[in-house]
């Protein structure tokens, strides 16, 4: 794609955060790298616990601490590295220039403020606006996300907007301040069909027309399929492929990638017969050892798949996979 | 199929909860209209998919067939008897057949209690009220067999649900729901809160079970695919009303509904290809609260292709091809 | 038949599974218990609080003095871990022979009258007493000397006598032990001993019975003439029942029979004990004129140690600390096991039925809520009388509003979750559901709720006892024993330091066990993922 040879606005480079607990520690994200480049829409796909939402609070520096704890890696945003921001350089960053979409948009809604007073409130400390302008941006932005009659409603307190008005609120909210990057994590899946639809096509809308770069994080295919350019999998707190979303839709690679694409089952399709289902249970995190994760779910498992973890490797131009089956083998055995 | 006598026939069900106020005297003043006159019937070992978005009633109508709401009008019949009409006693003796299978394997298993414990809860109730005759070891042999069936290790017995995953405690809710051999099962959103990888799971197992036991579902979900998945017959709900019933395979083929048509197309696909070339119908608005009565199509608000005529009649459901019911003016006026 | 997976195919110990991770059992409260025991204070508390307990229910078999046995020559003696009752009477009478003498000797410079004047009497005697030994010259008179070691030969030689068990030998040659016998032969066994009639006796005996409960009365109603107060003892005795009239006259009777043992036994031992050479404590078995048979334990009066000091009428204040702590804790703990199971019950069925039943329950909680509680424990204690029962009683009726609230807020949140509908969908009767699967889930709650209320109930049993409605005299409670106390507070700070230490420890640990409980039911806690 022609977006490699730009520059990145994001970098991820072998982040790794783990959690303390009592039974031990739980490496919730172990060695994750990607690059996110201006106007991209990037998917992160996996179920739930495999550590997508710790990443992408990891990248905010949101993880709770303790137990939590980022313990390696760099992440470069315009190349200064978040990781080693002062509090006070990350608040004006958050928010900012990485704004963050939740699940759940009442839990990230003040109840008792009027959205005006929580919009103007986040304008006015990122931009140089006065109180009226920003209520005056704030009203615009409301507008962009669709929601009628803006300059009433401005006032209104979340509970009085339905599930999906709220999380439209809080898209302008993140978009008020021009962020340059905009992480969703699950936006929809709160959400009915139709409503998710509505929120899926604005985000889409919004990204192009302000080059923001998204984040998406998900479990549902489907969603992937339809925004993202890109798509990381995500299995037990790694990454175990990476590829723009054609090419992993039209051959995925990684048996778990292969399971998860045809466990869904398809309306476009005559499901006959059974579903593919990939058995077993996502593992536990803690003490994991030093092989690879999937292993136990895997039809296509090898000896060594029980003895070593995979390197995410690049097999294709653009297309890297975390997988014995296209590793060389020999080589690292010899090791 | 058809000259079977239906395992339950759902008739004319309202469904209101009301709104109360006053201080100190209670008076009502609104009702939510949950449930507002549906009807659908249910054939032995066949499937009934209800789809529908969040608040359109349709956990409501599970809830309604177990009798957990009273229902304000209309009948529910399981083998032909009225269970709104029976006393408790009689009740009892029929829910043997009528069991329910729960949206969140967090919540609808009791966290103190053990997996054995939860699944011999029926049938420690059904001995208690010597409905049924079992010895403790009978019992405990049973429970083993429902974890074998439902795929779970018997050494789990002793454990609690929360050391399991949502999978696996998916399987001890269906192995309770197993426990007393129903004739119907009414899994409402079973599969909602799992992972796309354990969903497939919990789908094939329901399969396998209603085949070697020969088990109706009514099925309610609010993923299209899944409910084409497991469905025989699919029926669509908005507002508390059937918009559209038909068998899976016709209904998918052919939506007819404006409603339907828009959910469908609505649901994303897992295929960047489809994807990139489909149109989609998004609909305006969110879905109005249910506590006002309506005179007119209860879809007149959002739907993409209201007529005046909708505005003021509501459309009753008409039988258009053999096995396809649609409730919409657009196949038909009255007087036409 | 179904897709049974590889990771759930395990041995029979279900150990590990594909990752060689361990797979544990842990139930919810085995987990809060893991969690409980990784707060230290709350371990520290638990282990204070077990201590309380062992010393209370040990408390009869402890090598500690009867927290009822009263020596007056010992009143408000001052804690010392090494010095005996002897000692420190003599110190103190040394104090004050040597002050007064000092205070005769000398005068004094008007600033020192100034400063003496502001001061209490016990600073003046020290004041006095540090002159004279500063001066040197001055020494006690002739006749204080006299007193001096009059008190230092009593100190060393006055016995104490416990009289352990008392057996009566009538004429027919069986023996009886002295609390079996009735009124009538007790009186007969006394009468061996004076020489009197037993009718004699008997009805001094009424007399003085009749004197005792106008007494108690005359207490009881203060500002009260004569006539009334023969009128109300007439009334009085003729409402009692007989079985407590004769308890007073049982009372009296063995109260005159011990006496005279003891005198017996001093006779006896005294020789015993002139003769010297003998080891104390000393315990033997003495026969009375031949009728009698007891076993006596004699222990040298002043050589006892209070290592807590002693109250106003010389009774041992670390024993009564520990019987004290009996009382206040058992109603602690009494009263709240009361109160949460009433509170428990109500709260969980106007949940859980909600409608007509919840709007009656929770009215009459509003109701009693409005009363206020310290009144309803006067009245109740003024209707059913001053006794221990009574007081948990009250206590236990006005406590369980808070918990029925609790409770019902507790399972009116739950009563909508699924697992309450699969119970419901299965038939399960509404006694099942509340008993077996809300109720256990509100344990956590209640659990901790409870261990809050304890201390509560223990502040406000010594309140009442402060105020003098609580326990009372010969028994002790912490309240008591700290209202006791405040009349002496300045000369006599140790009989309000220990039982107030005593208390505020307990408490404390009560206090920070609850802290510690709601953090480890509460799943939400720190340290957790």
């Amino acid at each position: 794609m022609s977006d490699t040879t730009k520059k990145p606005v994001l970098q991820v480079k072998n982040l790794q955060t783990y959690f303390k607990t009592d039974d031990g520690i739980v490496k919730a994200v172990e060695r994750v790298s990607f690059d996110l480049f201006i106007g991209q829409t990037l998917g992160i796909v996996g179920e739930s616990g495999c550590g997508k939402s710790v990443t992408n609070l990891s990248l905010m520096r949101l993880i709770p601490s303790p137990p939590g704890k980022i313990v390696g890696g760099e992440v470069l945003f315009k190349d200064k590295d978040i990781l080693k921001l002062s509090n006070a350089e990350m608040r004006s960053i958050r928010g900012n220039s990485i704004s963050m979409i939740f699940q759940d948009p009442m839990t990230s809604l003040n109840p008792f403020l009027r959205i005006s007073t929580q919009m103007v409130e986040t304008i006015v400390l990122h931009q140089a606006l006065s109180k009226a302008e920003a209520k005056k941006k704030a009203i615009e932005m409301l507008e962009l996300v669709g929601i009628p009659a803006p300059e009433k409603r401005v006032d209104d307190y979340p509970h009085q907007f339905s599930g999906g008005m709220r999380q439209r609120v809080m898209i302008a909210m993140s978009l008020s301040c021009n962020a340059d990057i905009l992480i969703a994590d699950e936006p929809t899946t709160a959400l009915d069909v139709t409503i998710q639809a509505q929120i899926l096509e604005l985000i889409k809308e919004l990204a192009q027309k302000f080059h923001t770069a998204v984040i998406m994080i998900t479990h549902d295919l489907g969603v992937v399929a339809g925004m993202c350019d890109n798509v990381c999998v995500m299995y037990a707190g790694r990454f175990v492929e990476k590829a723009d979303t054609d090419s992993l839709f039209g051959k995925p690679l990684h048996p778990y990638t292969q399971g998860l694409i045809n466990s869904v089952p398809r309306m476009d399709k005559t499901n006959g017969g059974k579903l593919f289902s990939i058995e077993g249970q996502p593992p536990n995190l803690i003490n994991l050892p030093d092989c690879c994760s999937f292993h136990p779910r895997c039809d296509k498992a090898m000896d060594i798949c029980r003895k070593k973890y995979p390197q995410l490797t690049e097999v294709e131009k653009g297309r890297q996979v975390a997988c014995w089956l296209y590793l060389d083998k020999e080589g690292t055995e010899n090791e | 199929m058809s000259n079977k006598q239906p395992l339950l026939e759902v008739k004319d069900v309202k469904l209101h909860f009301p709104i109360e106020d006053g201080v100190l005297f209670k008076r009502q003043v609104g009702a939510i209209r949950a449930i507002d006159g549906i009807s659908f019937t249910v054939r032995e070992g066949e499937t009934l998919g209800i789809v529908g978005e969040s608040g359109c009633g349709k956990s409501t109508t599970a809830r309604a067939i177990a009798q957990l709401h009273p229902v304000t009008e209309g009948n529910i019949y399981f083998e032909g008897k009225d269970l709104t009409k029976m006393s408790t006693k009689e009740l009892l003796a029929t829910r043997k057949n009528i069991q329910m299978v729960f949206q969140d394997p967090y919540a609808s298993l009791n966290p103190r209690m053990t997996v054995r414990t939860i699944i011999s809860e029926p049938l420690n109730i059904y001995v208690k009220r010597r409905l049924l005759e079992m010895s403790q070891t009978e019992i405990e042999n049973r429970v083993e067999e429902l974890m074998e069936i439902v795929g779970l290790s018997r050494f789990y017995k002793n454990r609690y649900p929360h050391e399991f995953s949502g999978g696996q405690r998916q399987r001890i809710g269906i192995a309770r729901a197993l426990a007393l051999n129903p004739k119907i099962i009414l899994a409402d959103e079973p599969v909602s809160a799992l992972d796309v990888s354990i969903q497939s799971q919990i789908l094939n197992l329901l399969k396998d079970l209603q085949k070697e036991f020969g088990l109706a579902y009514v099925f309610i979900a609010h993923d299209l695919a899944v409910i084409e998945y497991i469905s025989n017959r699919v029926a669509v709900m908005y507002l508390g009303k059937l918009v559209e019933i038909a068998d899976s395979v016709l209904l998918y083929k052919n939506p007819m509904h404006p409603y339907t048509q828009a959910l469908m197309s609505a649901a994303p696909i897992p295929d960047p290809q489809i994807e990139k070339n489909r149109k989609r119908i998004i609909l305006k608005g969110d879905v109005p609260s249910p506590d006002k009565e309506r005179i007119g199509c209860y879809f007149y608000d959002r739907c993409p292709k209201k007529m005046e005529y909708c505005k003021t009649h509501i459309p009753p459901m008409k039988d258009l091809v053999k096995g396809h019911q649609v409730a919409c003016w657009l196949y038909g006026k009255k007087g036409e | 038949m179904t897709d049974t997976t590889k990771i759930e195919k395990e041995n029979e110990q279900g150990l590990t599974n594909e990752f060689q991770q361990e797979i544990k059992g842990n139930s919810l409260t085995k987990d809060a218990w893991k969690r409980l025991k990784k707060n230290r204070m709350a371990v520290i508390s638990i282990m204070v609080i077990a201590l309380y307990a062992i010393l209370s229910l040990a408390a009869p078999i402890l090598p500690i003095h009867t927290h009822t046995k009263i020596i007056l020559e010992h009143q408000n003696l001052r804690p010392s871990l090494t010095k005996t009752a002897g000692e420190l009477l003599l110190e103190k009478k040394d104090l004050e022979l040597f002050a007064f003498a000092t205070k005769q000797a000398v005068t004094t410079t008007p600033e020192q009258k100034a400063a003496l004047k502001k001061m209490q009497p016990n600073q003046q005697f020290d004041f006095y007493y540090d002159l004279g030994k500063e001066m040197g010259t001055v020494s006690l008179s002739a006749s204080d000397q006299r007193i001096f070691d009059n008190l230092k030969e009593k100190v060393e030689i006055e016995l104490l006598f416990d009289i352990k068990t008392l057996y009566y030998i009538d004429a027919a040659g069986d023996s009886k032990a002295l609390n079996k016998l009735d009124v009538p032969k007790t009186a007969e066994a006394l009468s061996l001993l004076t020489g009197t009639s037993a009718e004699d006796i008997l009805n001094r005996t009424h007399k003085e019975a009749n004197e005792q409960i106008r007494k108690e009365l005359q207490i009881e109603n203060e500002n009260i003439t004569a006539e009334e107060l023969d009128l109300l003892l007439t009334t009085h005795l003729n409402a009692m029942r007989e079985s407590v009239y004769n308890r007073y006259l049982k009372e009296n009777l063995d109260g005159k029979i011990v006496n005279f043992a003891i005198d017996f036994a001093q006779q006896e031992l005294d020789e015993v004990v002139k003769a010297g050479d003998v080891e104390f404590p000393l315990k033997t078995t003495l026969h009375m004129a031949d009728y009698f048979t007891f076993k006596v334990e004699a222990s040298k009066k002043h050589e006892r140690i209070y290592i807590f000091g002693t109250d106003y009428v010389g009774r041992d204040m670390l024993a009564r600390i520990i019987y004290g702590g009996q009382i206040s804790i058992a109603i602690g703990f009494i009263g709240t096991i009361t109160s949460v199971l009433i509170g428990t019950i109500l709260g969980a069925l106007a949940g859980y039925i909600g409608g007509k039943t919840d709007y009656l329950i929770m009215r009459v909680v509003d109701v009693l809520y409005g009363l206020p509680y310290m009144l309803m424990v006067i009245i109740l204690m003024a209707v059913f009388g001053r006794n221990i029962l009574n007081l948990f009683f009250a206590l236990a009726i006005i406590s369980w509003l808070t918990v029925a609230r609790v409770v019902r807020g507790q399972i009116i949140s739950l009563k909508n979750s699924e697992f309450v509908e699969a119970a419901q969908s299965m038939g399960a009767s509404t006694w099942r559901i509340v008993f077996k699967h809300l109720v256990p889930n509100s344990l956590g709650v209640i659990i901790v709720f409870s261990t809050l209320r304890v201390p509560a109930f223990i502040m406000l049993e010594s309140f009442l006892s402060f105020l003098g409605l609580g326990v009372s005299a010969p028994y002790a409670s912490w309240g008591s024993l700290i209202g006791d106390a405040v009349e002496g507070m300045n000369l006599f700070p140790w009989r309000l330091l220990f039982p107030a230490m005593a208390m505020s420890l307990f408490l404390f640990a009560m206090n920070f066990l609850g802290d510690g409980l709601r953090d480890a039911f509460d799943p939400q806690s720190k340290n957790q993922l």
